[in-house]
């Protein structure tokens, strides 16, 4: 059986004027891409914006652009995977102590 | 048969002319502030064919073995796309900023399914703990 192929690649957006400032962006693209005259195909694209450079007549300055509700939900998974973790330890602790058969 | 993987193939090429540019809106200025948007994109598509022995009968002959041979074809399909916005770039006189933009409601549907995990854990170790064995 075939495997998707993924590519992730950083590519540059076309400059943006504002005034006297040019901005400079860069987006992430994310693709998931399955070929098969057999078994079908699919692509899944994914264009995340990642930063962008800001250059004025002097200077240049680089902002990245957060995820900030991506960040917040990771932070949550890894939360849940903690607290699983922690429970599951002191569930598997507590049952050793309590069976004085396993003690032995 | 050979039109469907001509098309897969034609299919196949649409990811390699992504337009990157989409991701950024349309600068607005309002008030001597330039804004732009800023969003994320997702989009797929997926197709799929099978072939395999027909079990339909031949309506001018209704000797079965005149079925054995046949083989039937099926195509299907799906695409879908998305947009959401994640943050906004506002350009004024003092400089650029961006300023990110947060889904509050999936944001606050992760919160509350994540109170649920904590409260069903902490349950099943507090069971555990005071519960004393026969």
């Amino acid at each position: 059986m075939k495997l998707p192929e993924q590519r992730i690649r950083l590519v540059a957006a076309d400059p943006i004027e504002v005034g006297t400032r040019r901005l400079l962006p860069s987006v992430l693209v994310n693709t998931s891409s399955l070929q098969s005259p057999d078994q079908g195909t699919f692509h899944f694209v994914r264009l995340r914006p990642a930063s962008i450079v800001v250059e004025g007549e002097n200077s240049a300055e680089w902002i990245e652009i957060p995820n900030t509700t991506g960040n917040i939900l990771s932070a949550m998974a890894a939360a849940a995977a903690g607290i699983a973790l922690v429970s599951s330890l002191v569930i598997a602790v507590s049952l050793f102590l309590k069976n004085p058969r396993e003690r032995r | 048969m050979e039109a469907v993987k001509a098309l897969f193939e034609q299919l196949g090429k649409v990811p390699e002319e992504v337009n990157v540019n989409a991701v950024f809106g349309t600068p607005e200025t309002i008030e001597g502030i330039t804004l732009i948007p800023v969003a994320e994109i997702m989009y797929g598509f997926g197709a799929g064919v099978g072939s395999g022995p027909s079990n339909e009968c031949d309506e001018a002959s209704a000797d079965a073995d005149a079925v054995e041979g046949k083989t039937a074809t099926g195509v299907g399909g799906g695409a879908g796309a998305k947009a959401r916005p994640i943050a906004y770039i506002a350009v004024g006189p003092e400089g650029a900023r961006v300023q990110s933009i947060m889904d509050e409601q999936k944001v606050a549907l992760a919160g509350i399914l994540l109170g649920f995990w904590a409260i069903g854990w902490v349950g099943l170790v507090l069971k555990t703990l005071f519960t004393r064995r026969s």
